[in-house]
């Protein structure tokens, strides 16, 4: 009696150690980071922040697209986001609206940036501070939101925009956001 | 078992006393009072950097953990208390902001798991050594010498001790006859409960 008790003692950390690999199995493979999502499903902060081209006028939120649009996060210092550039531009070719915020960045080397790569954005604003980019929960640069026509945002992007993840993720969202009245449902399924 | 404690007590005081964190450039933030860079300093520990995932915003030069530090200074600055400062982390990053998440059913796995495991252990620990105490103490008192055993009882043990003598392979018995003689042998597992038991239920 006694002696199958010890024996089963003896057996714990062979157990715990099976139990362990299980667990540790199911995680192979998936992502270790933890993305923050915070501002989905509500509406674009609030911001009064000058316009890129001509910082003596200020563009607010009111201003904003009133039609599904991408806010774009960007830097001249950030190099993925040169690396995205030329498939925003290829978005701005399909008729896609994206508002570039201009994040934590000198006035001068952005404009450059924008003047020899080609500019994408429907409007442009610069976030120096980077308190508008707090609001959104921002991470890093480039991120990309999808916003809806009532300026929920709908989908974020953290990282590089391209044509894969334009095709699995964000095409679909944007067409039903874009369909005159799709249910609330069809959207999350959609803006996953 | 002392010296065991010895080591978990010296683990946990090298895990108290020496400091894990590193920490990034050199701060240049200017304080009112020592109470509200003692709030910054707490706090900057607190919270975790969204970019780098597993260091604090003390430790990290990214950024946005840069941007973070500011806002934190700032709201300090504007006497707001940790509370508040918090719920505005929280609101724009989550759970995920801070090292010390909340208290709320979703985290009780998380803070009341690992002291509850230590009392289960503990107590299964105090448990078992408390029944092992109280049986050898029986054990004792049982077998205080061959005297009490009857003609036929020590006729019993001795054929049966003689038979597991047999049954032993010819080096076994030399090994075991060259190290303890047949009596002391016996004597030796009249103190081990386990084998009092094996040899009653034989």
């Amino acid at each position: 009696m006694e002696k199958q008790q010890l024996k089963l003692w003896f057996l714990i950390p062979l157990i715990v150690f099976i139990g362990l690999i299980i667990m540790l199995f199911f995680r192979l493979g998936k992502p270790t980071e933890i993305q923050t999502n915070t501002a989905l499903e509500r509406p674009v902060p609030t911001f009064e922040l000058p316009l890129l081209s001509d910082t003596s006028r200020t563009i607010k939120t009111s201003q904003l697209p009133k039609k599904p649009y991408l806010i774009n996060i960007w830097g001249s210092w950030c190099p993925t986001c040169i690396v995205e550039h030329p498939f925003l531009l290829e978005l701005k070719e399909r008729g896609v609206d994206i508002v570039g915020v201009n994040y934590k960045d000198e006035i001068g080397n952005a404009l450059n940036y924008l003047n020899g790569r080609g500019d994408p954005y429907l409007l442009s604003v610069q976030d120096e501070s980077g308190q508008f980019a707090l609001d959104l929960g921002l991470t890093g640069a480039p991120e990309t939101f999808v916003v809806d026509g009532e300026g929920v945002i709908r989908q974020h992007i953290v990282g590089e925009v391209n044509e894969a993840n334009w095709q699995e993720r964000m095409a679909p969202c944007m067409m039903v956001l874009n369909k005159a009245n799709s249910d609330k449902s069809s959207i999350e399924e959609a803006c996953r | 078992m002392k010296a065991l404690i010895n080591i978990l007590l010296l683990l946990a005081a090298s895990a108290t006393f020496i400091p894990m964190t590193s920490y990034a450039e050199i701060e240049v933030y200017e304080f009112k009072s020592d109470q509200q860079e003692a709030q910054y300093r707490g706090l900057i520990e607190e919270f975790r950097c969204p970019k780098c995932q597993n260091q604090n915003l003390a430790g990290s030069d990214a950024p946005i953990a840069q941007d973070l530090k500011q806002k934190t200074y700032d709201m300090i600055q504007d006497g707001r208390t940790d509370a508040e400062i918090r719920q505005f982390m929280q609101e724009r990053y989550g759970d995920f902001i801070s090292y010390k998440p909340p208290v709320r059913p979703s985290t009780w796995v998380l803070w009341f798991f690992p002291p509850l495991l230590l009392i289960l252990i503990l107590g299964g620990w105090f448990w078992r050594t408390q029944r092992r105490r109280h049986r050898s103490d029986t054990v004792v008192d049982t077998s205080k010498g061959r005297g009490q055993l009857s003609a036929e009882e020590q006729a019993t043990l001795d054929r049966l001790l003689a038979s597991r003598t047999a049954s032993k392979t010819p080096a076994e018995q030399k090994a075991s006859e060259q190290k303890t003689p047949l009596n002391r042998n016996t004597a030796t597992d009249q103190d081990d409960p386990s084998s009092q038991d094996k040899g009653a239920s034989s």
